[in-house]
């Protein structure tokens, strides 16, 4: 194991000045699931580690007004058993309860596997569904917010800076008779990067029209985005089985256009298109 | 609670029951001591500098770097070796630390001794080998072409074993129904939870003392005699709790390297490989590729069996020339033919070594033909378990080396077992309603 | 869709290595004046459970508790040797060493106990020897132990048992390849989603033919974690080789079975004994995976008709099955 400086600060303050003095060449520390296997394979070399767990106000779910914020140190096991959001975000809950195992569950937290930037990343794709937000907080410009859309630009890096430290997660509520599911598939039942994972989010007006439909699939491409293409081909439209079947092409082509052909293609067109329809059909029928 | 066993006229005391396992309370409370729990004082950390290239001569070791580097304590290559730098259970091609060439990725080149894990880590990054790269060797149909590169001096078939029993061409001549395949399966590791480990020093009467996992000592004692010039009563290995073996410390895995580092420097010495080193470096179950072609006549008998075996035994024997030659004995699975040849080739390639694994080829054959009997099942319209229970291996029949057994014969015994579980539940009938 | 299905393995596995490579073996038993005994082996017991047989075994020839006996293991300056833990043999033929060099030393314990209790009908039992018929008449083993060394008579024994086999013919192949064989049957149920090509297995039941179970639980725990491997070795596990280099570097790319994926198992004991072994056993390491991966396969092509033949059966290799199938 390499050597570096471990720093446990006592408050935001502390976390914010030491970041502000030596941000460039540190790294933050949460449940550490993916920091301490990159530190064994040198792929990150930091002179200081930030500790940020033990910092009282990053942790824990509350629920407000118009969202819910949920703090960047709160671990999967703890959204996993959370009410709160089990009622209003039962897709999110289930893909931070496909994260790994437990004990990973326990370790690792909403904020690590934002800011780690994981291609495969299981709750990213939940969370750009819901159309989460970042709060995140630096010496110099204090807070900022942008929408979890535009964090991450590319696999493993974020927009975030090196003084920062993303100090929330902020997702709205949603509009009542919305419905979501998220499916994830893995070489194994646990401890398994996804091979693909699809968060749908869909709601009917009274004309059993999709008023709104949110696709992310996840793993399957370097950053997990929104099918803008495929939701506008179903919004305002009744979900009939042969218009479904149409937009699974579509989702199928808009993945192709953004990873190009590769030798797990052949393989991922057919399964993407199969579990969007049969998550459909699940979502159809509640 | 004694049962009656009808051979002896006595009753059982201990055998037959389900007792605790001795080493059972030492392991669920981490007492238990693997050879990565021991230590002593002046201890050294061992590190190998693999080839990292599959075929390649060896033109020049630059270590210099290495050596003066504050902590370490030796560097290792081959000119350094005391005894003969040949080792291998039966066959003798491997090198304790490459010469002259190397054969796959995970060839050790050199050895590197020092205070710390971290400076042996380092050391070992800033040894420089230059390579004089060969055409690369990657699977048995390649290693079998006529003009195909060496990648030993005898050539690259290491084994080739034949079973000649009855009259094939008779046999299928038989046969009313004719099945034929090719199955390929692939690599995998032993993947034991922990990775090949050891300590090793000298002792105050001049004997290599090593502790490590291992599957035989008295094997890993002989080899490691040999490479280090010494009497093997001069050797005491002992096997340390070892954590899964699988047949992957069947062969040397550290103990050479530790007995040579611990020569060198006179001072203990630890050596354990991390995960990938362990991946990229030892000994794997064997791809291999089996075309066969069974026949069956129409009243469900098995009457003639064919099969050719190509067994990837990567760049040094091992067991590996017997794991293939197993995988041909058993290519008739637990069934009475009368009619088999197989050839069965084990070949050297530029792959990781591939030697024992539980099963030992074995497991190969199976999937061949257990996949066999079933296509032949259901050509016949007969039950698969059915089937087996036509053609299972009993007293007075014949294996396929022309065995006949002559007791102890399980086979119909366990399908019965199996038929009876299935009858009793309807839920797996369902599946098999022509099962009676 | 989920498609289900189920299949059968079965196997016969030489015992040992045969074709005349030496398949020895060695144990040594102590008596200690106060009757406690040492039991030196080479064997190797790297988790397979061989070290509680051997006890069980000396155990029972001797009439004591197995759970106090000091065993010493695979140290070469210190045990004699046995050979290899590999080819399932440890139990058939170290585990005769253990009997022979059990029953030399009982033999001798016999004589002292008919001079001392002046009968012949004795059993070694609880610690303690008597006479079946009169069972007053009765010693216990310390005390016999004693008498055994005041009489200056060998308390040490060294069993050497060989299963070595000739070789067979070379052109022909033909001979007596192997001492004895073990055999075993497994069925697998399974469940195929041929839209993902994902296979859970949903049931695995094994039957081993041991020959006689010297410790039950343990063979049951050997039949579970050789399913537990040959379920791997079907699906999931895969060391990916391109060009003679690596590409699967570590367990998060070598996707090992979790306790998740692993099924219930409903292992049985079959036993058909054979003479050459201790108390009729066969080994049963590898016996217990080598069933499992044929009967998946199998299963998998119940449940949905295809045939595996380039294994392992992972999701792109399933699923293209299945497409290929359905383009038929």
């Amino acid at each position: 194991m390499q050597r570096f400086q471990f720093y446990n600060p006592r408050s935001v303050e502390d976390a914010l000045n030491f970041l502000a003095e030596k941000g460039e060449r540190s790294k933050i520390i949460a449940g550490g699931t993916d920091l301490i296997p990159g530190l064994r394979l040198e792929e990150i070399r930091p002179d200081f580690v930030l500790n940020i767990p033990e910092i009282n106000p990053f942790r824990g779910i509350k629920e407000m007004d118009h969202s819910f914020w949920i703090g960047p140190t709160t671990t999967f096991t703890e959204m996993v058993e959370s009410n709160l959001l089990s009622r209003s975000f039962p897709a999110l809950v289930q893909s931070a309860a496909s994260v790994g195992g437990p004990q990973i569950r326990n370790r690792g937290t909403i904020g690590g596997n934002i800011a780690n930037a994981s291609p495969a990343a299981d709750v990213l794709p939940a969370l750009l569904a819901h159309g989460g937000e970042l709060e995140l907080q630096s010496k110099r410009n204090g807070k900022r917010i942008i929408p979890l859309a535009e964090a991450i630009l590319s696999p493993y890096k974020t927009c975030f800076r090196s003084d920062e430290i993303l100090t929330g997660i902020i997702l709205k509520k949603l509009e009542l008779g919305t419905r979501s599911a998220f499916e994830k598939l893995g070489r194994r039942k646990a401890m398994a990067r996804a091979r693909m994972n699809l968060t749908l989010l869909l709601r009917l007006n009274h004309r059993e029209e999709v008023s709104e439909l949110r696709i992310v699939p996840g793993a399957v491409m370097p950053v997990a985005k929104r099918m803008d293409r495929t939701e506008r081909m179903l919004l305002g439209k009744k979900p009939e089985p042969l218009l479904i079947e149409a937009a699974s092409k579509t989702l199928a082509e808009e993945m192709v256009e953004v990873t190009g052909a590769r030798w797990s293609t052949e393989y991922k067109i057919p399964v993407l298109k199969n579990i969007f329809k049969r998550m459909m059909k699940q979502l159809l029928i509640v | 609670m004694r049962e009656r066993d009808q051979t002896r006229k006595k009753p059982f005391s201990c055998v037959g029951y389900s007792v605790p396992r001795i080493d059972a309370l030492d392991k669920v409370l981490g007492r238990a001591v693997y050879s990565e729990d021991l230590s002593f004082p002046d201890m050294l950390y061992g590190r190998v500098l693999r080839a990292g290239i599959p075929h390649a001569l060896i033109e020049e070791i630059d270590a210099r770097e290495a050596k003066a580097m504050d902590g370490v304590v030796c560097v290792l290559t081959a000119k350094d070796v005391p005894g003969i730098n040949r080792y291998g259970v039966a066959f003798q091609d491997q090198y304790a630390l490459a010469e002259g060439k190397v054969r796959y990725i995970g060839d050790p080149v050199a050895l590197v001794a020092a205070e710390t894990e971290e400076i042996a880590k380092d050391a070992i990054k800033t040894i420089r080998v230059r390579y004089g790269k060969l055409p690369v060797i990657t699977n048995p149909h390649e290693a079998l072409a006529e003009g195909a590169p060496r990648i030993h001096d005898k050539g690259n078939l290491l084994l080739h074993t034949k079973i000649r029993k009855g009259d094939v061409e008779k046999g299928f001549g038989e046969a009313d129904v004719v099945v034929e395949d090719t199955y390929k399966t692939h690599v995998v590791d032993h993947a034991y939870l922990e990775t090949e480990s050891g300590i090793g020093m000298m002792d105050k009467q001049g004997n290599l003392v090593i502790w490590s996992a291992n599957q035989c000592p008295f094997r890993d004692r002989r080899q490691v005699a040999v490479v280090l010039g010494m009497r093997e009563n001069k050797v005491r290995v002992i096997r340390a709790t070892t954590g899964g073996a699988f047949g992957g410390k069947d062969d040397v895995t550290v103990e050479i390297h530790i007995g040579l580092l611990a020569w060198a420097t006179g001072r203990p010495v630890r050596l354990v490989l991390d995960r990938e080193e362990s991946f990229l470096s030892q000994t794997k179950r064997h791809a291999i590729e089996i075309w066969t072609r069974w026949g069956a006549r129409r009243d469900g008998k098995l009457c003639a069996m064919e099969g050719r075996v190509l067994g990837d035994t990567g760049a040094y024997a091992g067991l590996g020339a017997f794991v293939v030659k197993k995988c041909g004995i058993h290519l008739s699975g637990p069934y009475f033919i009368p009619n088999i040849k197989v050839d069965s080739y084990s070949l050297y390639t530029n792959n990781i070594i591939a030697s024992a694994m539980r099963g030992f080829g074995v497991a190969q054959a199976a999937i061949a033909h257990e996949s066999q009997m079933d296509e032949l099942a259901k050509r016949l319209g007969i039950n698969p378990l059915n089937f087996r229970l036509i053609n299972a291996l009993d007293v007075g029949l014949s294996t396929a080396t022309g065995q006949v057994l002559y007791e102890g014969v399980g086979i119909k015994a366990t399908l019965e077992k199996i038929k009876e579980v299935v009858l009793n539940h309807p839920s797996l009938q369902s599946y098999w309603k022509d099962l009676t | 869709m989920k498609k289900r299905g189920i299949g059968i393995g079965c196997m016969y596995y030489g015992m040992g290595y045969g074709f005349s490579r030496p398949d020895v073996s060695a144990a040594e038993v102590e008596i200690c004046e106060d009757g406690s005994i040492i039991v030196r082996s080479g064997e190797v017991d790297y988790g397979q459970g061989s070290d509680t047989i051997f006890c069980q075994m000396v155990a029972e020839e001797l009439g004591i508790r197995y759970d106090t006996i000091q065993l010493i293991t695979a140290d070469t300056f210190a045990t004699p040797n046995a050979g290899p833990t590999s080819a399932s043999r440890l139990t058939y033929v170290t585990g005769n060493a253990m009997v022979k060099a059990s029953r030399a030393i009982k033999k001798t314990l016999q004589s002292v106990a008919e001079e001392i209790l002046g009968e012949r009908d004795l059993l070694f039992l609880d610690e303690e020897i008597f006479s079946e018929s009169h069972p007053e008449r009765r010693i216990s083993f310390r005390q016999l132990a004693k008498e055994g060394h005041l009489r200056g008579l060998p308390m040490v024994e060294t069993a050497w048992h060989d299963i070595t086999t000739k070789d067979v013919n070379p052109e022909t192949g033909q001979g007596d390849a192997y001492s004895t064989y073990a055999y075993a049957a497994q069925l697998a149920e399974v469940a195929v989603d041929t839209e993902t090509g994902e296979v859970e297995v949903l049931r695995i039941v094994a039957a081993a033919d041991v020959g006689k179970a010297i410790n039950p639980s343990n063979v049951e725990g050997q039949i579970e974690g050789g399913v537990a491997m040959g379920l791997g070795y079907a699906l999931t596990e895969e060391i990916k080789e391109e060009g003679g280099y690596l590409k699967t570097r570590n367990l998060g790319e070598y996707m090992i079975p979790t306790s998740m994926d692993v099924p219930p198992i409903d292992p049985h004991i079959v036993e058909v004994p054979v003479s050459s072994g201790p108390y009729g056993a066969k080994g049963v390491g590898e016996p217990a995976l080598i069933p499992t991966a044929p009967a998946i396969l199998n299963a998998i092509a119940n449940a949905i008709g295809v045939r595996v033949t380039e294994l392992p059966a992972n999701l792109e290799n399933l699923h293209r099955l299945i497409r290929e199938k359905e383009r038929d």
